[in-house]
């Protein structure tokens, strides 16, 4: 995926990844263009998302779990430093994850708590603009502009999706991890995720989990795809949807394996 | 390559690979007819020919048909989708080639020939040459080889020169002699055909090196 002159968000090299004995990611070498999407794909179990959960150290927190290799945001910040305090790197690494999982709040509440406590707003204009710009920016606000107060576990799955991603870019980060963010929503709310993706690459960068080859396919313009914890392949979409280098690629994508 | 999980999918991938195949097979019987036709003047094996086209009609319309629902209903990727993709663009080419032959064994009995032996012969030549291309061009198609499309691209132009000689002759023929102009003519016409269906066997190769590489290759820019 090096190509010249070409903008990095997050450069990774040499990832390995244990659970205990046993190894879940081996090798792994992949670099995010910024402002672009990111595909990774593979079987169950490839080790797609634990390598996702590497990407803002949600692997940290799980005892047995055991991860090396370099991990470098914009060229400099090495996001397993010592020096980089979770909360900062959570700051700059947003993630959406495969069920919407709003808070049992109120929809501005859901939105305001990450600026909150990052103090990212300084006065409450400041917040109430923040949470309708996040909003908006989400896709979201003409829903749900009449009922900010509403609960948001009321809203639809679609919603509270879109309201997770209001969530995540409200506190500003540089990138936006998603593990299958469709995987619970009808067409409808997926065509309208996968239209905001599209639409927030404009600023940030995204990297996206996803069982659905189409919809690799449709929004991400790199893919990287897993096999048992390996990467074997990664390259421009185009590429890897029309004529991938690999046989182990092609037998995936089209269906052929196991 | 595994097959598919996929039962349906694979069968009907399956399908359109076969009737690929017998496609190309009524192509080949419809050329060797017809290039007999320009010595023989046979008009049996002229009706042949246009009996055989409307086969190849109907295997370009189902081929099309085929290739739409597994689009539609499976959305082929990478090796499938190229399948898919050269499936379709072949068949026309290979419907095209039909076409040709019906017209040119068409032209070869109605045409009452006062030309010299050796310009039939040539042309005769023509034809065989053409028939050998299209029949490597087919094989490189099934077997996958890719090489093979190139050579078979690359001799088209042989067939382009051949086509060019025959022309010069007989314009040359028919300046000297008027009684010459309509059969000269015809005989024009057919060795068009012939050189048409160079040029469709050359497409079809170009379509053989995609279905393999994945790319359309400039061939004219690759070293012979």
């Amino acid at each position: 995926m090096v190509e010249k002159n070409m903008n990095y968000a997050l450069k990774t090299n040499n990832v390995y990844v244990h659970y205990g004995n046993k190894m879940a990611i081996n090798n792994v070498a992949i670099d995010f263009p910024k402002n672009e999407v990111t595909s990774l794909i593979g079987p169950s179990g490839c080790g797609k998302s634990t390598f996702l959960r590497c990407l803002n150290r949600m692997n940290d927190v799980i005892d047995s779990c055991k991860v090396e290799g370099s991990f470098i945001m914009n060229d400099s910040i090495d996001i397993y430093s010592n020096d980089m305090p979770i909360e900062s790197l959570r700051e700059k690494i947003g993630m959406v994850f495969q069920k919407p999982n709003p808070f049992p709040k109120s929809i501005y509440e859901n939105v305001a708590y990450g600026p909150k406590i990052h103090g990212i707003a300084s006065s409450q204009s400041e917040l109430d603009e923040l949470v309708k710009e996040s909003l908006h920016r989400a896709g979201l606000y003409e829903e749900v502009k009449d009922r900010l107060m509403d609960v948001a576990t009321g809203l639809s799955g679609g919603q509270q999706q879109r309201l997770c991603i209001a969530r995540a870019i409200a506190i500003k980060p540089e990138i936006i991890l998603m593990d299958e963010p469709c995987s619970a929503l009808d067409p409808i709310a997926t065509a309208k995720i996968e239209e905001l993706i599209n639409e927030l690459k404009e600023n940030y960068t995204i990297i996206i989990v996803t069982h659905s080859m189409s919809q690799a396919s449709r929004v991400s313009s790199k893919t990287a795809f897993f096999h048992l914890g390996n990467l074997i392949e990664q390259g421009d979409t185009t590429k890897i949807f029309t004529k991938p280098d690999k046989e182990q690629t092609n037998d995936y994508i089209t269906g052929r394996f196991g | 390559m595994n097959t598919h999980t996929d039962k349906n999918f694979e069968n009907r991938l399956t399908i359109i690979r076969d009737q690929l195949s017998e496609m190309s097979a009524v192509v080949e019987k419809q050329l060797s007819l017809a290039t007999a036709c320009i010595k023989s003047k046979d008009s049996d094996s002229l009706e042949t020919v246009k009996k055989l086209d409307l086969e190849v009609d109907d295997f370009e319309k189902t081929i099309r048909d085929d290739c739409f629902e597994v689009l539609t209903l499976h959305q082929p990727v990478a090796s499938d989708l190229r399948l898919v993709f050269t499936a379709l663009k072949v068949s026309k080419e290979m419907e095209r080639i039909g076409d040709h032959c019906r017209g040119l064994s068409n032209k070869a009995i109605s045409t009452k020939s006062n030309l010299d032996p050796e310009i039939i012969d040539s042309l005769s030549s023509l034809g065989s040459s053409v028939h050998a291309l299209t029949h490597e061009v087919f094989d490189s198609l099934f077997k996958g080889n890719e090489e093979k499309a190139k050579e078979s691209w690359r001799r088209d132009l042989e067939i382009d020169k051949l086509y060019k000689s025959i022309l010069t002759t007989l314009i040359d023929k028919m300046e000297k002699d008027d009684a010459l102009i309509e059969s000269g003519t015809q005989h024009i016409l057919i060795a068009k055909s012939l050189e048409r269906i160079g040029d469709h066997a050359a497409n079809i190769a170009e379509e053989v090196i995609f279905n393999i590489s994945g790319q359309y290759q400039d061939l004219e820019k690759i070293k012979i």
